[in-house]
């Protein structure tokens, strides 16, 4: 308990001996952001979706070509473009959970 | 988010947000640069509407997500004893505690900032850094002896 308490000391020490600084005001902060999510960079919006939609495709396309004789491969066919599209969203889902 | 709801929620985490940066970092400048960077991401996200009490823990987060990009680039490792401070101190004020707390690793102080400085449990402290709550136990006890160590000699000195 004694050790927990000089080293909290010690940070609050290190804290207090740091040199002031200003933060800008929510309202500088506020317009930096609005005009930063305004004028980001198009490709960054689209990042995401752009990454995992091309892959997507490009496996579809393949599976149609490699699979495509007769009527057992249109219902197999169909079974993997429903997969597809759940793999899809959920790479979204993912993307979008380790982007922030 | 609107306006009214960012400006509270910056007046209520910038502060403590900032010098958990600045002090696991040891950089100012570094620090400006990722606060903004936090609340940007944020603000992007899809989770921007959330009450405060889960806006703070996850600001924590995006705030450990850049710094670890940062140590996986090689930047803010620890001080040597040549090195001259990152942040400044001011000398008549603990010189000597503020060079061994940057001597130690970023991740070291980073545990010992949250666990101590911020009051946090072990669970919010593995939300915040992405580490394991039994991980976080292990690592505070292994911070806290190397700490204890290099504080030791310090305390010693007349």
């Amino acid at each position: 308990m004694r050790e927990r308490q000089q080293i909290r000391r010690a940070l609050e020490q290190i804290d207090e001996a740091a040199p002031s600084h200003t933060l800008p005001t929510s309202a500088q902060v506020w317009s930096r952001l609005q005009f930063r999510l305004a004028y980001r960079p198009r490709r960054d919006r689209y990042n995401a979706q752009a990454g995992t939609l091309l892959p997507a495709l490009y496996i579809l396309a393949f599976l149609l070509w490699f699979t495509w004789s007769g009527w057992l491969s249109v219902s197999f066919l169909a079974v993997l473009g429903s997969a597809t599209g759940v793999a899809m969203y959920f790479l979204l889902h993912v993307s979008r959970v380790f982007r922030s | 988010m609107e306006e009214p709801a960012l400006n509270a929620l910056y007046e209520a985490t910038a502060k403590p947000l900032w010098r958990y940066i600045a002090h696991v970092c040891g950089r100012q400048d570094v620090a400006d640069d990722l606060l903004q960077e936090c609340y940007f991401r944020l603000l992007r996200s899809e989770r921007s509407d959330m009450q405060l009490s889960d806006a703070r823990p996850y600001l924590f987060r995006i705030a450990a997500n850049l710094l670890h990009d940062r140590w996986r680039r090689g930047e803010d490792l620890q001080l040597n004893d040549e090195d001259e401070l990152a942040i400044e101190t001011r000398p008549e004020n603990s010189l000597d505690v503020a060079r061994v707390f940057y001597r130690l690793k970023p991740r070291t102080r980073q545990l010992l900032w949250l666990a101590y400085m911020e009051q946090m449990t072990h669970r919010e402290i593995a939300a915040a850094t992405g580490l394991n709550a039994m991980s976080v136990r292990v690592l505070l006890l292994r911070a806290r002896r190397e700490a204890q160590a290099m504080l030791a000699p310090e305390k010693e000195q007349p």
